[in-house]
């Protein structure tokens, strides 16, 4: 149990800090994501996909976390009305886009996290997503445009 | 763009550190959490889990079970208590203190009216009221083949009825009484339901009086050898007979009794049991069988015993990412005499059922794992076990060639969780036997009947008519744990016989007296 946590806790908690964007809220629900998986299957070697199942629950407690507090919702009133602010040519910081991709939908900021932070396969993110690997192939697709439309505004017109 | 999400990722990563070893609040939640969830799953298993009627008894999160109460001599009322129901039938009623002041009560075919004819079993925690009386809180009724206990619409349910059940003992006579308001029921005139209810008098059954004529040989290893006791003398040490003086596991014998299967634990790495097979034979000589990677899962012989069916997972399937390519779990058939194995079924994958109950679904496929296979006593088909080794259990069976599998029982909920620990055929080839975690479960091999039979018995072996089951009584439970206890299942009555354990079941043991010693093998 120790080696698994050793072995998996720094990203599980990378994970729930990109999928909501707060860190004491990711610190939660690190610890009980890690509670959920030991508590059921208490096997001491390692299940072939304990990351996958790892992932599949964060990602579900990620989006009760957001359903019950509005996260998208309180970050747009702490933040300065940014679609107000000129729009940037490029993303010029880490932080920058680090804040666009808090301000999308939840899932489509899910889809982008497993993607590109997990490396995982349209197929492996749809299993944590529960979803179909179509679904997550449109999800990244409408992130991404996004994500270059805010970057790229300036070109426009 | 993916480059720069990939940069912010890299960046932003730093930001978030989570304690590297697990906290000791973490750990206590986690052991509760497991505790009550181990609970849980027993108790469901225990009453067959219903609708309306779940007999789940909660454990508190935070309490270590209180030690059974060892002076149950003192206490009139712990112990195994049967009567006569109103059909005739024999009711049998087990008492066991589960702390000062506490006990818990299961009755045996208990009501049959309320299932439809099927036996029904109750269960309940007690407390004392004086010293005479037994009082019964939250009673409830679950229905052994799985139904649902149904009433009539005029009359409360069950649990209504039996609330205030109590037990009266008297001291002279040493018996029981209870008063059973369901017991009697009429129909009046006017389809007026009566009811009078009726007085059940429960007498003590004693050890001395055996449940009945159980006869033949129980075969059984410890660390002198592999042994054969003969139960019509059980006690008498000259009355046991040895196969062999090099310890293992017997878990078979040949229909011809003439040779036994036996397992042998060659020693592995990392703590897995690295079990390899072997052939003993009457005149004393021994064959090892197998020399697998991983050990082997369980296995028998065929009907006319030339050949034996086995299961081997390879340590890599314990691994994450598996075996690759190649098949971690198979299941395969060999020469009874020793000889190449060939392979009759591969574990395949499965994915795990969308709607997982009340469990969090684990995603993906998994390749699974093959374990216990036995031949039927027809020789035709094939049972055995697919499933995760501790969750997932899919009891299957298949045509002798390998083919045509279709699953038996694999429902999770009642099935449970815990290690399978060994199957067997009835020996008319209709039902099969099998253990989870000390749940001892029977089940018709269409599906039909499931029930368990006791919760605190390990690797089942049917007598050879089929009307009782030995197993040794579980290692956890409060005392006799590693006995031998033979179950006689028309009314579940238990008979313990001590030390010695559990094995295979013959009527007769024709052996040569002095077996060739055996060196343990090499490995």
């Amino acid at each position: 149990m120790e080696e698994l946590y050793a072995a998996h806790a720094q990203r599980a908690g990378r994970l729930a800090y990109f999928l909501v964007g707060d860190r004491d809220l990711a610190q939660d629900l690190v610890q009980e994501a890690f509670l959920k998986v030991f508590a059921r299957w208490g096997n001491l070697r390692e299940p072939h996909s304990f990351a996958a199942y790892l992932n599949r629950t964060i990602v579900n407690l990620a989006h009760k976390a957001h359903q019950r507090r509005g996260v998208e919702q309180r970050y747009l009133e702490k933040q300065p009305r940014l679609e107000a602010m000129a729009p940037v040519r490029d993303y010029e910081t880490a932080d920058e886009m680090w804040r666009q991709l808090q301000l999308l939908p939840q899932r489509q900021r899910t889809a982008i996290v497993l993607r590109y932070y997990e490396d995982l396969t349209d197929h492996q993110a749809a299993e944590a997503m529960g979803c179909s690997q179509t679904a997550v192939a449109s999800l990244v697709q409408r992130a991404l445009g996004t994500l270059r439309k805010n970057a790229s505004a300036a070109e426009v017109g | 763009m993916e480059q720069e999400l990939r940069r912010m990722f890299e960046v932003k990563e730093t930001e978030m550190i989570v304690p590297p070893t697990l906290s000791p609040e973490l750990r206590n939640r986690i052991g509760r959490l497991r505790m009550l969830m181990g609970g849980l799953i027993a108790a469901a298993a225990l009453a067959v889990v219903l609708g309306g009627f779940v007999g789940v008894r909660s454990l508190s999160s935070d309490d270590a079970l209180p030690p059974a109460n060892p002076d149950s001599k003192e206490n009139p009322f712990v112990g195994t208590w049967t009567t006569t129901n109103v059909d005739g039938g024999t009711r049998t009623m087990v008492i066991r203190a589960s702390g000062e002041d506490a006990y818990e009560i299961t009755v045996h075919n208990h009501l049959a009216q309320v299932c439809s004819g099927a036996p029904s079993t109750l269960t309940g925690t007690g407390q004392l009221l004086g010293s005479k009386s037994l009082f019964i809180r939250s009673p409830q009724i679950t229905c052994d083949d799985g139904s649902e206990p149904k009433l009539e619409d005029d009359l409360p349910p069950p649990e209504e009825l039996l609330r205030g059940l109590s037990f009266e003992h008297d001291p002279e006579a040493d018996i029981l009484t209870n008063y059973s308001p369901l017991e009697r029921r009429r129909i009046g005139g006017n389809d007026q339901a009566i009811y009078d209810g009726v007085t059940l008098v429960w007498r003590r059954a004693v050890a001395e009086s055996r449940v009945g004529d159980v006869s033949g040989w129980i075969t059984y290893g410890d660390k002198g050898g592999i042994w054969a006791r003969d139960l019509t003398s059980p006690d008498d040490p000259a009355d046991r007979i040895r196969l062999s003086s090099a310890p293992g596991t017997p878990i078979g014998w040949s229909r011809d009794g003439l040779k036994l299967l036996v397992e042998r634990d060659m020693g592995g790495t990392d703590g897995l049991n690295e079990a390899e097979l072997f052939v003993l034979s009457s005149e004393g000589t021994e064959t090892r069988l197998t020399d697998a990677d991983g050990g082997t899962g369980g296995g028998s012989f065929s009907p006319d015993a030339t050949a034996v069916v086995y299961a081997r997972t390879r340590e890599c399937w314990w691994r994450s990412g598996g075996c690759g390519k190649d098949a971690s779990s198979a299941i395969y058939v060999v020469d009874a005499e020793g000889g190449s194995p060939r392979v009759l079924l591969t574990s395949g994958s499965r994915r795990y059922p969308d709607d997982c109950g009340t469990h969090t679904c684990m995603p993906g496929r998994f390749e699974t794992a093959l374990q216990e296979p036995k031949w039927s006593p027809d020789g035709s088909q094939i049972a055995y076990f697919d499933g995760m080794f501790d969750w997932g259990h899919s009891l299957r069976v298949m045509d002798r060639d390998g083919t045509n599998s279709r699953v038996v029982v694999e429902n999770s909920e009642t099935l449970g969780g815990g290690h399978v620990d060994g199957l067997e055929w009835s020996p008319d080839g209709s039902q099969l036997a099998f253990s989870i975690e000390g749940r001892l479960y029977v089940v018709g091999v269409d599906g039909s009947g499931f029930r368990l039979v006791t919760d605190v018995g390990g690797r089942p072996y049917w007598s050879p008519d089929g009307s009782h089951i030995a197993y040794t009584r579980d290692l956890e439970a409060s005392e006799g744990g590693g006995s031998l206890e033979i179950v006689r299942l028309d009314d579940l009555q238990v008979q313990n016989f001590g030390d010695g354990g559990s094995g295979p079941w013959t009527s007769e043991v024709e052996w040569s007296a002095n077996p060739k010693a055996v060196d343990p093998p090499d490995g």
